[in-house]
């Protein structure tokens, strides 16, 4: 591969990155919590489109809607559940209890679909268009755009809608947002649906492009984490050029070492941040 | 009843507890043996990890040092032929302590959750590790001993290994506890500022704490090596070890002597019974202890006994009033 068509790829995985990031950043921002079970939740999703689109017969851009309501009230009954009783506990609990949570979801995947790798084959997979004399993928550049198009409407919907602008209250003052009657739960349990419903988008997106198995997941838990603290925890302008550098990064590293170091590149930049710059590129509060 | 409650006493009655022990579990079958020694392993580990969880760090990354104790001893038998194993199991436990001081410099300086991910991520990158250096690991595909000194000997004589390290590095908790190095640990729990402003050099404690867990960590992994002769990345760098010694001594409680061995034996009794019904098993006992510990009992059930305890001595007190 050229760099320069090895620059465009990583530029599409990143916006790929950038919608499994995005699910984190509004759970944190919101709840401060840091939610560990993304990454299985994503592999699920996968797998769940994986069957349905097969079963069904039909293209798996189709299941979009379907998996995002799905994963929304999968989100909502975790919020009721599990959450609200440990909403005001330290970080520490909410994470060690979404950690379980993720390697229980892991389990379960594994014992419905078994520990095969599956990919999604569709009509156009094999298909490239060429773009400034570099030839991309079809599959990539479509994925690109759905990921590209919820990221656009999440922020819409943060800086917009009457809920979207709750939450950001609450992100930035919790007490505050509760003594202005912002109803709490319901802001929460929102949140928790958007960004599990976006996880049930990434799903999809993923499973269309890369090879899912069972325990694939704590790579995508990683591997948002990473993008998240490399443009500042919190921070939802850091997100797309966060993911755009790990992914360009990669796509660049796997020309000139083996295939598999590339799965360490996030990690990489999560080190360097924290010993550099803790509070990433875009963060403020110093953690 | 004070002498019990003495650390000397402590020992004394863990010594006594453990002969018996060692005598009885003598005339078990090869497949309670078998499980016992898995048991021991864990309890090994989460002992281990409870070390660090003194701090209050929760480490998401012990299989990193559990394999590197692995893969050293592998190497080293195949490679330097050194079959001795104390020598095996305290060079395998040094490199990997000595990783852990390397890594922990830097990562211990982080709060909790970053903690706890940069350990996960460790982990994950030492597994990637792994696999790409082929001539060192021969990659995924794993390296085995030959079948010769060590296979031969009867399951028994593993678990009297294993024993004996469990054993060591129960005492070696209790000392921890009750030493200026364990108070220095729960005090950085506590409050890590406040232990800097008292004058505790809070990141030499915990970057030695970190240390010493690996190092143990580091020692079973290397038993690991020995016992089933056979490793691969998956095996020895899976996520069931990380989770596992976190699960168990949350579920026993963090910190205490025998949170651990509680923890662990319970939760591997439960994946031992419904093993047959689902694939990894282990995995679904961890995460969901995890859930249900978090929810209803973080402290661990050490935290539950304390409580009832506290209760009851407060119920008798008001009684006598």
């Amino acid at each position: 591969m050229g760099i320069s068509s090895s620059i465009l790829n990583g530029l599409l995985m990143g916006g790929i990155y950038a919608l499994m990031a995005l699910g984190l950043v509004l759970i944190y921002g919101v709840m401060r919590m840091i939610n560990l079970a993304l990454g299985p939740l994503i592999v699920l999703a996968g797998f769940i489109t994986f069957s349905l689109s097969s079963w069904l017969q039909i293209d798996p851009l189709f299941l979009l809607p379907l998996l995002f309501i799905l994963f929304a009230g999968l989100g909502i009954l975790v919020y009721w559940f599990l959450l609200k009783p440990v909403v005001f506990a330290p970080r520490m609990v909410t994470l060690i209890l979404l950690m379980g949570l993720g390697y229980v979801i892991e389990n379960l995947t594994l014992n419905i679909w078994g520990p095969d790798y599956r990919s999604i084959v569709t009509t156009y997979s094999s298909k490239s268009i060429t773009l400034c004399g570099i030839s991309i993928s079809f599959l990539r550049l479509i994925t690109f755009l759905i990921s590209a198009l919820t990221l656009i409407v999440i922020y819409i919907i943060l800086n917009k809608t009457k809920v979207g602008k709750a939450m950001r209250a609450c992100a930035q003052n919790l007490r505050g947002a509760q003594i202005v009657g912002i109803d709490l739960d319901r802001i929460f349990s929102l949140t928790t649906a958007l960004s599990f419903g976006i996880y049930g988008i990434a799903g999809v997106v993923i499973s269309m492009i890369i090879v899912m198995y069972p325990a694939a997941g704590s790579l995508f838990t990683l591997k948002s984490f990473c993008i998240n603290v490399l443009g500042g925890l919190g921070s939802v302008i850091g997100i797309p050029v966060a993911s755009i550098i790990v992914g360009v990064t990669e796509s660049i590293s796997s020309n000139f070492l083996p295939v598999i170091l590339k799965e360490g590149v996030a990690f990489l930049f999560l080190v360097l941040v924290l010993l550099v710059k803790p509070s990433g590129l875009f963060g403020k509060s110093q953690e | 009843m004070n002498f019990f409650k003495s650390t000397k006493g402590k020992f004394v009655s863990l010594l006594f507890l453990l002969f018996i022990w060692f005598l009885i579990s003598q005339k078990f079958s090869p497949y309670i043996l078998g499980f016992l020694t898995t048991t021991l392993m864990y309890i090994g580990i989460a002992q281990a990890w409870n070390v660090i969880g003194l701090t209050g760090k929760i480490s998401f990354g012990h299989a990193a040092f559990f394999g590197i104790g692995s893969y050293i001893t592998v190497i080293l038998y195949l490679r330097y032929g050194i079959h001795n194993l104390l020598i095996l199991f305290i060079i395998s436990g040094l490199v990997s302590g000595l990783f852990a001081v390397i890594v922990g410099y830097p990562f211990l300086r982080l709060r909790g959750p970053y903690f706890a991910i940069g350990t996960l991520g460790l982990a994950n990158v030492v597994y990637i590790l792994a696999i790409a250096f082929k001539n060192l690991t021969n990659g995924a595909s794993g390296i085995s001993i030959p079948i010769s000194s060590f296979v031969s000997k009867s399951p028994l004589v593993y678990y009297n290994v294993i024993l004996g390290i469990v054993y060591l590095q129960i005492l070696l908790y209790i000392l921890l506890l009750n030493s200026k190095m364990g108070i220095a640990l729960k005090t950085i729990r506590d409050d890590e500022e406040a232990a800097l402003a008292v004058g505790v050099n809070t990141t030499f404690y915990k970057v030695i704490a970190f240390g010493i867990s690996a190092f143990l960590t580091g020692v079973i992994g290397s038993f690991y090596a020995l016992y089933i002769t056979y490793i691969n990345p998956m095996t020895v760098f899976s996520s069931s070890i990380s989770l596992g010694a976190v699960a168990m001594s949350i579920f026993g409680g963090i910190g205490t002597v025998e949170g651990p061995i509680i923890g662990g034996i319970i939760l591997l009794s439960v994946s031992e019974v419904f093993r047959s019904y689902m694939t990894n098993i282990s995995l679904l006992v961890y995460g969901a202890t995890m859930i249900i510990a978090m929810l209803f009992f973080p402290k661990g059930i050490i935290g539950v006994i304390d409580k009832m305890r506290k209760k009851g001595r407060r119920n008798h007190e008001s009684v006598n009033d």
